[in-house]
Order: structure tokens, then sequence, then C-alpha cells
């Protein structure tokens, strides 16, 4: 759940498809996001159509200056199409620096995932509480610690430990995640 | 005879050609994201072979890639923007410090790029009281010389952040390029006209990183209803493009729209410097080639007729050739020399057309 606890698959603030739900709680679908990676919500966010943003003081100084309605302002933390929350590159990179619930894939997925495809755990180099022996071979899982269940949302990060998107992990065995695509960066380009 | 015999002669007659010429791939780092080198690197590693343009900031040219640049992880990151050679440089004239601008030249040593020691209350007035003047605002911020991952120290001294109206600004290359050299600081208005080419512009200010920008979907001829004043314009103004950048352009255009565009070209020039302060820079650029659309419109703002002083400034940039003084037989104001005019088969880039004008 966004207050804190554990969002699984039966949570009532998953749709069907995996998405985010985002029209409830009072709380919208940037704060969601923001409050389930752990990130700091900014005081001053504004929502313009289905952006959501986080101007500078001089931004909103200006702003306020000239009585229509921008469709931009200063810096965008991500907009939401059909239920689902689309954060920016930006927010996401800031997301992973709070968060345990990240994966870090191999090349050949992470180019994949780009491309709008799902990760298959063979492809997931690394988790929080679980790892691959340098060898590339075994599994080792410290139960005490994994930070991913099934059901959760994950980051999924490339080998350089950047944030290329969201997914929900479907399935987790010894530690291996395989995770559906919910966001990822290329899908503006699709 | 047909369209494209009409325009090649005209060619002819301005000492220009048109053979099809290849334009490479051009990216400009964003060094709001990445440090220029670290993504030099990171595309070498993968095979991409890149030249970098000496007069531009952080611009490189494509020579060799095993898969396009516009499909690579670096670029869904925002780490570069895929933008031709010849529509970078008008960015860059307008923020690069000509001598005749030597006057903007921040006389308070102390002052900050961040803006700290401007008041809140309107982003003029200055710490000790006293209401900022044209010698105050700095609104010149040297390429290279302000983006934080740029490898160029910042210079000693420091500028104010400048109010910029980017007038026609999809899909975007233009207005990040402005935020880029800009670090983020000072406020860029960006005006768009089409609602189908909002949301591309969005995406692209969005991936890009920018911080200061202000979007508006509106028509800039409408710009003096925002009712705010700006040190500097980049009017890009829509136009009838150029062969290079469409099969078949040449019996796609006639010079009736040339002319259509003309004049629409002249009521945007006309509104950009209604708002711009007195002793502010515009730059006023096209990727045409028609002469109506480009020298002619600063003649005629020259010769007072959209009811603005104003003088030429150099572009201090030397790719490109210097702009017509004479055209089919008609001689323009000398100034006219101060532009720069982009042929494709001289440059290697698409057709491109830049003035700098100061308001006096």
């Amino acid at each position: 759940m966004v207050d804190g606890g554990r969002w699984t698959v039966d949570d009532s603030m998953q749709m069907a498809d995996g998405s985010m739900r985002t029209a409830s709680a009072n709380k919208n679908p940037a704060e969601e996001f923001m409050q389930y990676f752990g990130v700091s919500l900014p005081s001053d966010m504004k929502r313009l159509g289905t952006s959501y943003y986080s101007p500078s003081k001089d931004v909103l100084q200006l702003q306020q200056r000239i009585a229509q309605e921008p469709v931009f302002l200063g810096s965008r933390l991500g907009k939401e199409i059909k239920g689902v929350f689309m954060p920016s590159v930006e927010l996401l990179q800031e997301a992973t620096q709070t968060t345990d619930k990240k994966i870090v894939v191999n090349e050949k997925a992470a180019w994949l995932f780009v491309c709008g495809r799902d990760i298959f755990a063979e492809n997931v180099l690394s988790a929080v509480g679980s790892r691959q022996s340098a060898d590339g071979g075994r599994w080792t899982v410290d139960d005490r610690r994994i930070a991913i269940k099934q059901g959760d949302y994950v980051l999924i990060l490339n080998e350089q430990e950047e944030c290329l998107g969201y997914g929900l992990v479907k399935t987790l065995r010894d530690g291996k995640p395989s995770v559906k695509n919910v966001y990822d960066v290329g899908m503006d380009l699709r | 005879m047909t369209h494209k015999d009409i325009f090649i002669k005209r060619y002819a007659q301005l000492g220009g050609s048109c053979p099809l010429a290849s334009i490479p791939d051009v990216i400009r780092v964003n060094t709001l994201r990445i440090n220029e080198q670290e993504l030099v690197k990171r595309l070498s590693k993968k095979g991409v072979v890149l030249r970098k343009i000496k007069e531009l900031s952080c611009a490189y040219r494509v020579v060799k890639s095993p898969f396009s640049v516009g499909a690579a992880t670096e670029h869904l990151l925002g780490y570069y923007y895929v933008q031709n050679e010849a529509a970078q440089y008008p960015v860059e004239v307008l923020m690069r410090q000509t001598q005749d601008g030597e006057r903007w030249r921040a006389e308070d040593e102390g002052q900050t790029v961040d803006g700290g020691r401007l008041t809140q209350d309107d982003g003029r007035k200055m710490v000790d009281g006293r209401r900022q003047t044209a010698e105050d605002t700095c609104v010149l911020l040297q390429p290279n010389q302000n983006a934080k991952h740029c490898d160029t120290v910042l210079p000693t001294t420091h500028y104010l952040p400048p109010t910029v109206l980017d007038m026609c600004a999809s899909p975007g290359g233009k207005t990040t390029q402005l935020a880029d050299l800009m670090n983020n600081k000072g406020i860029i208005i960006a005006l768009e006209k089409k609602k189908e080419r909002i949301e591309r512009l969005k995406t692209n200010l969005e991936r890009q990183g920018v911080h200061n920008a202000i979007l508006y979907h509106t028509d800039a001829s409408n710009v003096k209803k925002l009712g705010i004043t700006f040190d500097k314009v980049l009017l890009d103004a829509p136009c009838s493009g150029n062969y290079t950048q469409e099969d078949g352009w040449f019996e796609k255009r006639t010079l009736s729209q040339v002319n259509k565009n003309a004049a629409e070209q002249k009521i945007l020039l006309s509104a950009a410097l209604s708002v711009l302060k007195k002793g502010g820079t515009l730059v006023y650029s096209t990727c045409s080639l028609e002469p109506e659309e480009n020298e002619l419109v600063i003649d005629w703002l020259l010769k007072q007729s959209a009811g603005h002083r104003v003088s030429i400034l150099d572009t201090d940039i030397s790719a490109g050739e210097a702009g017509l003084t004479t055209v089919f037989g008609k001689t323009l104001h000398k100034d006219l020399k101060k532009c720069r005019r982009f042929w494709p088969s001289k440059t290697g880039t698409e057709g491109f057309f830049i003035a700098k004008v100061m308001k006096v």
C-alpha cells in the first residue's frame, strides 16, 4: 500500500493489468509513485491537465504574473495516461536512490525493456537481498534482507544502474523476479 | 518551367546551387544530464564514431554508427538530442556574447548565477535595493562556461540569468538547447501555436531535464498579451523549409506560399520586438533558402517598417556565408552581410538563415 505498508497483487490500488490505479485515496498518481518508492514529496506540486510539475520559486513567480494558463511549468515529474503513471527520467533516477525495490538487468534485457518487453528472471543480474554469484551461476538469497515480493512494483536498472522504467513482479523464485513492463522510457517514442 | 526549375534558377541567381547534399546526423550533448566526455566514451564503446564540431558548444557529427542514433538508451535517457548542425547555431548566436553586447556585462562581480542575490519580488531588483539597469542585467551567458558538466570552468565574471522568449518552440530542440546553455537558470517562456505539436515538445522538455521553461499554447503573434518583456528572444520562424528536409520539396512549394510565409514572419518579428527590452537581443532564423523569408524580412525591419529601431549585430560565427545584400537586382541594407546564410551544398548542413538584432 502507499501508506507505507506492502503493495501486493491483491491490493485494491492495483488495476487488473498491473498498472497503478490512480483515482483513489485522495492521492494523485505522482504522489502514489513517489511514496511507494520513498521519494520525498515536493511541497509545491502542481497539476496541469494530466501532468504533474514541481516548479521552482522563480518559475512560479513569473508564471503568476501571466494571466494565461500554461501547459508546462518548470520541471515535470511525470504524466498519467490511461491510469498509468509515467514518471520523468529524473524522477526515476531519484527513486533509484531511495528504494530497495529495484533490480539490475543485463544489457540485452535492458534494451528489450525500453522496447516495451517484460523482464525474464534469467536476465536479472541482481536484486536487493538476492544476487547471482560472480561467475554468473547460482543465486543466493537472504530471506531476511530480500526487499522484493510477488506483486511488488520494481524499478528496472541497466548495468550502469540507470533506471529505465518500472514493472510489476509476476513471479519470484529463489530471489529471481520476472517482471511485467508497466512503463519504460521508450514508451513515448513508440 | 517546373517549380523545381524556378527555384533552382533563383538559387543560381543568388550564388547558390542545390546538388542533393548528404547531411550527416549531428547530436548535441545535453550537459544538464551527462558529462560530454562520458557520453562520447559510452557511444564510442558501442561503435559510434563522432567528430566534434568546434564552433558549437557540445555538438558532434555522427561519422559512423551501427544503429540509428535516435534509437539508443542514451537518447531515451535524454543524454543527447539529435539536431541538425545548422539548427544549433541560432541558440548559440543568441546566447553568445558579441562585441556589440559587451555593455551587457554585469558590473557587479558578486552576482551569482544561481540568482541568489536577486530579491524574490520581481526578479529584477538588486539586493542593495536599487533597480536593475541594463548594465546590471546580465543576459549573456557564455556557451560552455555555464553548463555544469562541460569541461570549461566558470568565468570570473558572473551573470544574472535572463528571461528568454522562444516564440515557435516545437519540437523543442532549441528550447532544450537554451535551457542547457542557461544551465536551467533564468526563465524560458516557450510558445507553440499548434496543439498537435505540444505533446512532443513537453516530452522533449521533460526528457532533456529542462526545469526553467514555462510553455503556453498560443499564437506567438499575440505574445504581447502575456504582459512581460524579455532580455532575449528567439524567433525560429515557421517557413517554407528547404529541399534537404523532404523528398519532393520542390513539387510541394510555390512562390506564392513563400510570400505568404514572409508576411507571417513579419507579423511575428514585429510582435517579438514589441516584447523585447531596449538593449535586448533577438535572433531571427528560418530553415528556408528563399530571400523573401530571410534577407528581405530583415531589410524590411531595418527600414523601420515594423516601427522599431534596431541594429544588426555580428553573429560571430564562421559557419555559413554572409547574408545577401543584393537580391534579384535589388540592393538591400549593407548590414545584412552580418547575417549568416547556409547553402546545403556549401556547408553540408540543411539550409538556414540567421540574423541577430538588437533593439535600440
